[in-house]
């Protein structure tokens, strides 16, 4: 009889164990933890002197671009302003390219500088899903995710692709109308976010017949404070099977970066 | 001219140290041969070698570029050199300034802005080679204030605790007497005057920048480059001189997805004009002066991004104002820029362009006020040149792009058509940089159709197909 009453208990025990489980993990606020990682990895102010941008074509052909960048978070908000200046290849040197992120309707701001012309020329907002520099990386891969432009969706806790001693929470992104998903890119697409710092690890982008498009995987991070950069992207295009890796070098956060640098005039003339 | 060797040779010297000292040096290599009617005369074949050198230290940097220049005449190969850029430029705080020879550039319609007033073109190269052709202003002088502006924050006050204290205590000794306004004023007061001792400068970015620009054109010819084969030119040499100053001003006003700019220019038309000289019998080419006011407007939407500039131009009244002066005009040009799908993009740019107080070929024609050499000069050459054929004009050009950045290949369509004359240039250019991203191969034909009198069809001699090749190093 008392052997019964434990097994009875053990039972229930493991019962109430299981659900509270389970209802643990269903109660993750998918957005909260998404938010969490757009937190984790705002940093007040970035320069790096070498950003190194490989692109391998669908043949086997390497292209390797290099470019010095500023960043720098606009006020108190989620948001930054990139500045990107090309040094290599000869051919381009000089491009620039600045990124004012905005979020709802306006959407990101970006102009382009083009030495040949002696000219800046913005550029159409649904050009942010197109290629960056002609690499697997599209100019929203590179820009901070708006969390009100999505709704989420938390689908499972699993252990992480590339820190495989840590668990990875996977979330459903789905942009809230077609605008979003054009300037995204994606119809949906799922991140993998470490459950100890919320920093991304990988995200798969889908098309509307929920077919992969597109792959990244974040591969470094540097520790600055209590925040996190990351420095080494790689990009799988499933489309146009491409492939292309972000590595960040040389950085320095401890510079205090001016506004103007964030400015049509230094664009033009660095 | 003797200065001009001298800088020169200084470039070349720091081109040698930009080798040894990992200076910022670059250079391209540009050669291009055509195959036309009249190969040697009207489409001359050349070979070009940029050499740039960059110094950049902190807040400022010296820029310089020399241009060499082998072109194939008839006569034989004619060798042109020429400094197009030295500059030096500085940010000190929220302004900018550069000083020097440099490319400016206003307008944002890319390929006919009437508000380009600061560059020359090299019309030998400006429907075959856009950005091969800008001529920079001899010397100018820029000033940017930017849209950073800065304001003193305190972030720390004098304490007042006990300054507190004693106001509670005789707040409360008087606080039957006292009254409710009386009060308040006596806080406000006391707000006022607390000492800050210790402050912040905030930066702040306003939409407004402003530009000032004083150009000079001292001793030379080369603002812009005419060759006419038929007519013997004297070439005016523009000498320094007060009256060669030239003035802009510049409002540029920026927001998130559009941008609206006010400019006010006074200096020299670019485009020189072919004038009669009845005391030495011979023709001469003379810049003249204009007012200019303009307006430029760009917009990005989701797909589409709309461009506009609008000038309007009135010459300068001077006593030897003649028939073939310039003459006072409005020009409006809109341009209507998409992307389609990943590679192509497609730009339409429509433009008008009004004058006023217009005389007509007709009227000229039959006029007693005129002699034959200055009829001539204004049917045949400035009117054309100047595009004051008729009261109206308008033109229309589209460019088609293709640009695939993985494979290397970028082909382009332009086409360029006056609505009223029907003169019109068709260019196709192809160029493939697949192999290296040093090297790049083209290929390309210009057509020019229409009739002799008007400018589109006076080129019909320099129809041909071409090959080049860049170099980048």
């Amino acid at each position: 009889m008392k052997s019964l009453i434990k097994k009875t208990e053990m039972f229930i025990v493991m019962l109430l164990l299981s659900i509270s489980y389970s209802v643990g993990a269903r109660s993750e606020n998918p957005r909260k933890i998404v938010q969490n990682s757009v937190y984790a990895s705002l940093i007040k102010s970035v320069f790096a002197k070498e950003v190194h941008l490989i692109s391998v074509t669908k043949s086997g052909k390497k292209k390797h671009k290099v470019y010095k960048l500023w960043r720098k978070r606009i006020g108190k908000t989620s948001l930054n302003k990139t500045m990107s200046r090309f040094i290599l290849p000869k051919k381009i040197k000089g491009q620039g390219v600045l990124i004012i992120e905005s979020n709802g309707e306006k959407g990101n701001e970006i102009r382009l500088y083009l030495p040949a012309y002696k000219k800046v020329r913005r550029i159409e907002r649904q050009m942010q899903s197109g290629s960056f520099m002609g690499t697997a990386f599209s100019h929203s891969d590179l820009v901070t995710h708006v969390v009100s432009d999505y709704t989420y969706k938390y689908k499972k806790l699993v252990k992480c692709p590339h820190s495989k001693d840590i668990k990875c929470h996977v979330i459903g992104n789905y942009p809230k109308n077609e605008k979003i998903q054009d300037r995204r890119g994606y119809h949906s697409f799922f991140t993998w976010i470490r459950s100890d710092n919320f920093m991304l690890e990988k995200l798969v982008g889908f098309n509307n017949k929920k077919e992969i498009i597109k792959k990244l995987d974040f591969l470094e991070i540097i520790p600055v404070g209590k925040k996190w950069f990351i420095s080494k992207i790689i990009a799988k295009d499933y489309k146009s099977k491409r492939s292309a890796t972000y590595h960040v070098k040389n950085i320095d956060v401890n510079q205090s970066i001016d506004d103007s640098v964030f400015l049509e005039s230094f664009l033009k003339n660095p | 001219m003797i200065l001009k060797n001298i800088i020169i040779l200084f470039f070349i010297h720091l081109s040698c140290l930009g080798f040894a000292a990992e200076n910022d040096f670059s250079g391209t290599l540009y050669g291009d041969i055509s195959y036309g009617e009249n190969k040697t005369a009207e489409t001359p074949s050349f070979f070009d070698l940029d050499l740039d050198w960059q110094h950049q230290k902190q807040d400022s940097k010296l820029y310089l570029e020399l241009n060499l220049k082998a072109i194939a005449k008839e006569e034989g190969t004619k060798f042109e050199y020429d400094l197009k850029e030295a500059y030096w430029h500085a940010n000190i705080n929220t302004f900018q300034y550069t000083i020097g020879k440099s490319v400016l550039r206003w307008g944002k319609s890319d390929l006919l802005s009437p508000l380009d007033v600061w560059i020359g073109k090299d019309l030998r190269y400006f429907y075959k080679d856009e950005e091969r052709s800008y001529l920079a202003t001899p010397l100018l002088i820029t000033m940017n204030k930017n849209q950073v502006n800065t304001y003193r924050k305190c972030i720390r006050y004098k304490s007042t605790k006990n300054k507190k204290r004693k106001y509670k205590k005789k707040k409360r000794s008087r606080k039957r007497n006292i009254k409710r306004k009386y009060r308040t004023t006596r806080k406000s007061k006391r707000k006022r005057q607390r000492k800050c001792i210790k402050y912040k400068n905030i930066e702040y970015i306003t939409p407004h920048s402003y530009e000032f620009v004083l150009g000079v054109i001292p001793v030379t010819n080369k603002i812009s480059d005419l060759e006419l084969d038929q007519i013997n030119i004297i070439k005016n040499e523009i000498e320094i001189d007060v009256d060669n100053i030239e003035i802009g001003l510049k409002y540029l006003y920026n927001q998130n997805n559009w941008s609206l700019g006010v400019m006010s220019f006074y200096g020299f038309n670019r485009t020189p004009y072919l004038n009669y000289d009845s005391s030495e019998n011979e023709i001469i080419q003379v810049y003249k002066k204009f007012y200019m006011l303009g307006l430029e407007l760009e917009k990005s939407f989701d797909y589409w991004v709309i461009r506009s500039d609008l000038a309007l131009k009135q010459t300068e009244e001077n006593s030897d104002s003649s028939l073939n002066d310039f003459q006072s005009h409005g020009e409006l040009v809109f341009s209507i820029e998409r992307r389609i799908g990943d590679h192509l993009r497609f730009v339409l740019y429509p433009s008008i362009k009004k004058h006023f107080n217009y005389s007509s070929t007709e009227h000229v024609e039959s006029s007693n006020d005129y002699n034959i050499t200055e009829k001539l000069l204004y049917t045949e050459v400035n009117s054309l040149i100047h595009e004051s054929t008729d009261e109206v004009i308008q033109k229309i050009g589209t460019r088609l792009a293709y640009d695939n950045e993985e494979s290397g290949l970028s082909i382009q369509l332009i086409v360029l058509k006056n609505l009223v004359k029907k003169d019109s240039v068709v260019q196709l250019d192809i160029k493939y940089s697949g192999f290296s991203d040093h090297y790049q191969l083209g290929a390309g034909v210009v057509k020019y159709s229409g009739n002799s009198n008007t400018l589109l069809g006076q080129l019909v001699s320099r129809n041909a197909g071409y090959i080049n090749g860049v170099f980048w190093f």
